[in-house]
């Protein structure tokens, strides 16, 4: 499987997963594309590596030797910006446009609730919750948070 | 008889329960305090050593976002605007992901670095700059200390529904009162409520001082644990007494708002002996046309030496259906003799026994500002606005030859009193107006009516001394015109203020440093994620039902919570399980409370004491600092919230707003932007503030009130705040040199190995 060879010849070190993941990202998509070859994605390989074959390969000033825990969050963050907006793009308007009728217009029910709420806020919560389980399960990392002052032994209180 | 007998059982609950729940408060504290000892003082008190597991850190941050405003104000809102309140907090969907999800790694991370305990010890160590700490400390000091004064004011007031039947309580009151009437700046405080604020805030203040940060969190796990029981028990309850989902729609969708309104009765005879009735109904005959009925709100009480009780706050049913079934539920207690058309009737035993002989006058009846008439506006946008009754009305009585086709403006020329033949004593706010009338030619007459606290106040006008005048034309517009509770531009602004401004709260953002690990923060947020489902939504459902099983509470809508709690447990003959779901509001408040005054108190010792002034401070001295200052910030809350400001919802929608205003973009960019630096994020910082405090300062000019903002593009003032804010940082940090690259290093390049 080349994807395991990659990660060998990188020689990774700890708490490297996220350039890990990137470069898995990056081979998948590579590979997948008719246009870009084995040589190009060899040079591109070696760009985001400190160490590869074995030999030192000088760090890209494009791509800065980043946190993984800080890579993560902002692409985190981003998925979840996207969540919200995609909620706030669906539920106001749909809301606005099938809720604030005038008072002659009859308001449809569906399960006992005006419809423009069941589908208009009620499912997309549903759908909300899923996607925010979903996200924790499969996209969310596990990075190492660090240490801190707190785990060194410190002076008792008096 | 039952029903008082009723009311006296399930305060009794409500009693016990209160009291075993403060007991289990003060041993959770006592057992933090034990904790604690041996260990960092600061950051044991602060952040619990930053070894929150996933149960704690995810009830302590549901509780404490969920504050006293989700069990009180928003049941009221509910009830008040009915179905329009899902969409107005339809961004709680994504609450808990975006307020953990945006920042939380990446903050607890920055502060695990540099050992930051509060928001301004990240910006201080992020940026190397003190003048930053400092400009944050007093922006949260400024901002959650009037916060901490609303939410004082409002687990009081909890209290005090939650107590007011003890028979104990109203002893201690009657007392307090008479203690109380040498004290002049206490003349006009309510004793109920000055017995309960006392109570309340030295209860909160001795946990959260002797226990910290883990007090804290442990009694928040146990007040959201309460929370979320209090909903699952009065969902179904809800449901079954109205008849299921589509029951309670159809009848919700019957409805047309109420009217409200002031009355006073003059009675024959003063009053020798101080009687009181609780929230009774009346109705006035129409003849062969079904009653028109009326609810007094509150408590019509009337005190020895008067005769005659003024500004009664009445509400009117208007819906036919709503009022033949109130009529029955009430006739079916009292047997009621309508009489000829015009007779009013009291529809309870206790009333009519006090009330043989008397006049009553309807002095202000008000049409709501948006929906009035209007069928349906409970299920539909932008939902209903009730009218703004004055909050201390003077009377004028306007005597005339023909009392219709009377007319007042108010001093801009908008009408605040029309046609309405039977008013001809007037409830007015003080100011001046003129009154206009229409008898063959038109009459006009400037007058001015005072008010002054305490006392009977009345401006008349004769009619026949009025002047021949011409009457303006603008004098036809209706007061205080209204697009209903939630327009688009609203909505869309709700959607920014929950999820995305909730995520800049520094008390909020004090939580996201203190769990353990990623792990805990991933499972944390799919339990809150469930848990606020299981709240929200259902609150929604229960409280549109309350408008069906409690009519006629739009002007106490603040106490339908546990109104709605003794009815349904009434209902179903299980007094005890009232006090277990009152319980539920008051455990949101303390778990509100007590993180404020940590946040504050924090901000004060560790980031102006510690790093400012004594910075080889002693752990002794500082925990003695830590305890002084916290019980200080309680007492000076304590005091302030004595003789509160007006407006506590409005200065709570203040401060939360401004302090996400000031706070999100500033962090965001410190977190994840590389080239943010001091100077970009201190501009965004005070331009967040100042944008935001102008839209205020906008509203004195423009709206006559700082509470009533000026609305840019009708946007609600956190937009125009956040975009400021955030604009502001981006164009000044890209004016200005990048922060040295040892900052950036440290902060997000990857270190050397795990645990570095």
């Amino acid at each position: 499987m080349p994807t395991f060879t990659i990660f060998r010849h990188t020689g990774r070190r700890d708490g490297a997963e996220a350039r890990s993941n990137n470069f898995r990202d990056s081979f998948e998509s590579c590979a997948s594309s008719p246009r870009i070859g084995t040589l190009e994605l060899a040079e591109y390989l070696k760009s985001q590596c400190d160490v590869f074959e074995g030999q030192a390969v000088k760090p890209s000033t494009e791509h800065p030797d980043y946190d993984p825990l800080f890579v993560n969050s902002r692409r985190e963050a981003i998925f979840i910006f996207c969540l919200w907006a995609a909620c706030l793009v669906w539920c106001v308007p749909y809301c606005y446009i099938n809720g604030y009728v005038p008072e002659d217009q009859e308001v449809a029910i569906l399960w006992g609730l005006p419809q423009w709420i069941v589908l208009g806020i009620l499912v997309p919560w549903l759908i909300a919750n899923v996607i925010a389980i979903l996200f924790c399960i499969f996209i969310f990392r596990e990075d190492d948070l660090g240490s801190s002052e707190e785990d060194a032994p410190t002076e008792a209180s008096s | 008889m039952n029903a008082i007998m009723f009311a006296q059982s399930a305060s009794n609950a409500a009693l016990v329960t209160f009291i075993i729940y403060i007991l289990a408060v003060f041993g959770l504290a006592w057992l933090a305090n034990r904790l604690r000892s041996g260990k960092n003082f600061l950051s044991e008190y602060f952040l619990g050593g930053r070894r929150l597991g996933v149960w704690a850190f995810a009830l302590t941050f549901a509780a404490t976002s969920a504050s006293g405003g989700s069990f009180t104000g928003f049941p009221s809102k509910v009830y008040m605007h009915g179905w329009i309140l899902a969409l107005w907090i339809g961004s709680y969907m994504v609450v808990p992901i975006c307020a953990m999800g945006l920042v939380g790694k990446r903050i607890n991370q920055m502060a695990r670095m540099s050992g930051a305990i509060t928001i301004p010890d990240v910006f201080r160590d992020r940026f190397r700059s003190s003048a930053f700490g400092l400009l944050s400390v007093a922006l949260i000091v400024f901002f959650m200390s009037f916060n901490l004064v609303a939410q004082f004011k409002s687990g009081s007031e909890i209290l005090k529904t939650l107590l007011q039947d003890v028979e104990v309580f109203q002893s201690l009151v009657a007392w307090i009162d008479g203690a109380k009437s040498g004290t002049d700046w206490l003349r006009d405080v309510d004793p109920g409520y000055l017995l309960c604020l006392v109570v309340f805030a030295i209860s909160v203040i001795v946990y959260t001082t002797y226990g910290g940060f883990h007090a804290v969190v442990w009694t928040d796990v146990m007040q959201g644990i309460v929370m979320v029981v209090g909903v699952v028990i009065m969902l179904p309850l809800a449901l079954w007494q109205v008849g299921g989902f589509g029951t309670a729609t159809e009848r919700l969708s019957e409805l047309t708002p109420p009217k409200l309104g002031l009355a006073q009765i003059e009675m024959e005879d003063e009053v020798k002996i101080r009687w009181s009735t609780t929230a009774p109904w009346f109705g006035i005959s129409q003849g062969d046309q079904p009653p028109r009925l009326f609810r007094v709100s509150s408590t019509l009480s009337a005190p020895v030496g008067i005769k005659t009780i003024q500004h009664i706050k009445i509400v009117e049913l208007t819906s036919p259906v709503q009022v033949t079934e109130q009529l029955e539920r009430l006739e079916a207690m009292v047997p009621v003799d309508w009489g000829e058309q015009g007779t009013i009737v009291w529809l309870d035993q206790q009333t009519r026994s006090k009330l043989s002989k008397h006049k009553l006058t309807i002095t202000r009846l008000l049409d709501y500002a948006y929906g009035a008439g209007k069928k349906g506006s409970y299920v539909r946008g932008p939902g209903p606005v009730p009218p703004k009754l004055p909050k201390e009305p003077g009377t004028l009585t306007i005597h005339s030859p023909q009392p219709g086709d009377v007319v007042v403006l108010d001093a801009d020329g908008r009408i605040v009193v029309e046609r309405q033949s039977e008013i001809n004593v007037v409830a007015l706010e003080a100011g001046e107006y003129t009154v206009v009338g229409k008898h063959g030619s038109e009459y006009t007459k400037a007058v001015k009516v005072e008010v002054t606290r305490g006392g009977d106040h009345e401006t008349t006008v004769n009619w026949s001394t009025i002047g021949q005048q011409e009457v303006a034309d603008n004098g036809k517009q209706p007061v205080n015109p209204s697009s209903g509770f939630l327009p688009l531009s609203l909505a869309i602004s709700f959607f920014f203020m929950w999820a995305i401004s909730g995520t800049g709260q520094p008390s909020t953002m004090v939580r996201l440093m203190a769990f353990r690990s990623s792990r805990t923060l991933r499972l944390a947020i799919i339990t809150v994620t469930c848990y606020y489902s299981m709240i929200y939504f259902p609150l929604i459902l229960i409280f549109c039902c309350s408008r069906l099983l409690l009519p006629g509470m739009d002007l106490e809508s603040d106490r339908i919570m546990p109104q709605m709690a003794v009815t349904l447990t009434s209902n179903i003959g299980h007094p005890w399980m009232a006090g277990l779901l009152v319980a539920a509001p008051f455990a949101a408040v303390m778990s509100t409370v007590d993180s404020f005054l940590l946040v504050i108190s924090s901000a004060v010792v560790r980031d102006i004491y510690q790093r400012n002034i004594n910075r080889d401070a002693s752990q002794k001295t500082i925990k003695t600092m830590t305890y002084v200052v916290t019980l200080l910030i309680g007492l000076g809350a304590l005091l302030g919230s004595i003789n509160p400001p007006q407006f506590l919802q409005d200065i709570i929608v203040y401060t939360g707003s401004g302090l996400a205003a000031c706070f999100l973009a500033p962090v965001v960019f410190a977190i994840y932007w590389p080239r943010a630096n001091l100077q970009g994020c201190m501009a965004g910082m005070i331009g967040g503030f100042v944008a935001h405090l102008s839209m205020y300062v906008l509203g004195v000019i423009v709206n006559g009130s700082f509470f009533h903002p000026y609305r840019l593009f009708d946007f609600n003032p956190i937009i125009i705040g956040l975009i400021t804010s955030f604009l502001t940082t981006y164009i000044v940090v890209k004016l200005t040199p990048p922060p040295d690259d040892e900052i950036v290093r440290m902060y997000f390049h990857r270190r050397g190995s795990k645990n570095d």
